[in-house]
């Protein structure tokens, strides 16, 4: 009884199982010579931080951008041209390496530029574009509504208006 | 004679029980090369950014003139292979059918030992 017993346990301990893992060392040998170029290359897949002017009452646009693969980034101009045209004045736009806590670009946005923006914009949202905004920026483009006395700015901005779609924290 | 038949035998599931674990001792080490490319990318000037607006958006493609330094090599790679044992559901049918085609084999063995050849063995006397 006791080595049927011993060999059931042999037989048990017979379930195998195999594992394979792959490491890789710091050993390494080089195969060629070494190649040098000097070249404009796109700053691709980096994260950006775009920041504008802060206002007294503390206002400021800070969003999270990206670059494509060719290096571009697509900047939405409609809460800067909101700012420009609701505190009178312009508006600085800085461009922040998320990485690096550097300052790579400025460009001033006016309010001749602003006004474009927005018309350009009211054009797209007439066609049923929607435009996205945040709450503050939303409320901001409420407030100019009301206390502008330029008409055609009003309905630019009123078509603006009807397509708002708010964007939420995390986006 | 019955008892010779049953020595052998033990000592034969010993050695079959053996090497059935054996492979559990086993592990092996695989060294291969593979080929990469070591790259070191060096800026040269600030990064330069080309401006397009257009309906309320502004594009800015950003380039940046760099020395890049390329070289091909072979990196050491270790490939590891390695048998345990261990029984998880996966391969519990397995084991039990071992452990049945063992019991069944074991019984085999145990008849033709104890009534084959201990008939022969009466016969004789």
């Amino acid at each position: 009884m006791r080595t049927s017993a011993l060999v059931l346990s042999l037989c048990l301990l017979s379930g195998c199982v195999t594992r394979t893992w792959t490491e890789t060392t710091e050993t390494t040998r080089p195969t060629g010579p070494t190649k040098e170029v000097v070249e404009d290359r796109p700053i691709g897949d980096e994260y950006f931080e775009l920041k504008t002017n802060t206002e007294a009452d503390g206002y400021s646009i800070s969003e999270n951008l990206n670059s494509d693969e060719q290096g571009r980034i697509v900047i939405d101009l409609v809460a800067p041209a909101l700012q420009c045209l609701f505190y009178k004045h312009d508006v600085k736009l800085e461009l922040w390496l998320y990485e690096k806590e550097e300052m790579i670009y400025t460009r001033m946005l006016t309010a001749a530029e602003s006004e474009t923006v927005l018309r350009e914009t009211g054009v797209q949202a007439k066609l049923g574009q929607a435009i996205p905004l945040r709450r503050e920026a939303a409320d901001m483009l409420d407030k100019l509504i009301d206390s502008t006395g330029d008409k055609p700015l009003r309905d630019q901005l009123e078509q603006i208006r009807a397509k708002v779609k708010i964007k939420l924290a995390w986006e | 004679m019955s008892r010779r038949v049953f020595n052998l035998g033990l000592l034969l599931s010993l050695c079959a029980a053996l090497i059935l674990t054996l492979p559990a001792c086993s592990g092996s080490q695989m060294e291969q090369w593979d080929a990469e490319v070591l790259s070191e990318v060096q800026p040269l000037e600030p990064p330069k950014f080309k401006e397009e607006v257009t309906a309320g958006k502004l594009t800015l493609t950003a380039t940046q003139k760099v020395r890049a330094r390329e070289t091909p090599i072979e990196r050491l790679t270790i490939l590891h292979e390695e048998s345990y044992s261990d029984i998880d559901w996966d391969n519990v049918g397995l084991v039990v059918f071992s452990i049945l085609g063992g019991i069944v084999s074991i019984g085999l063995y145990f008849v033709f030992g104890f009534v084959v050849f201990k008939k022969s063995d009466k016969n004789e006397n």
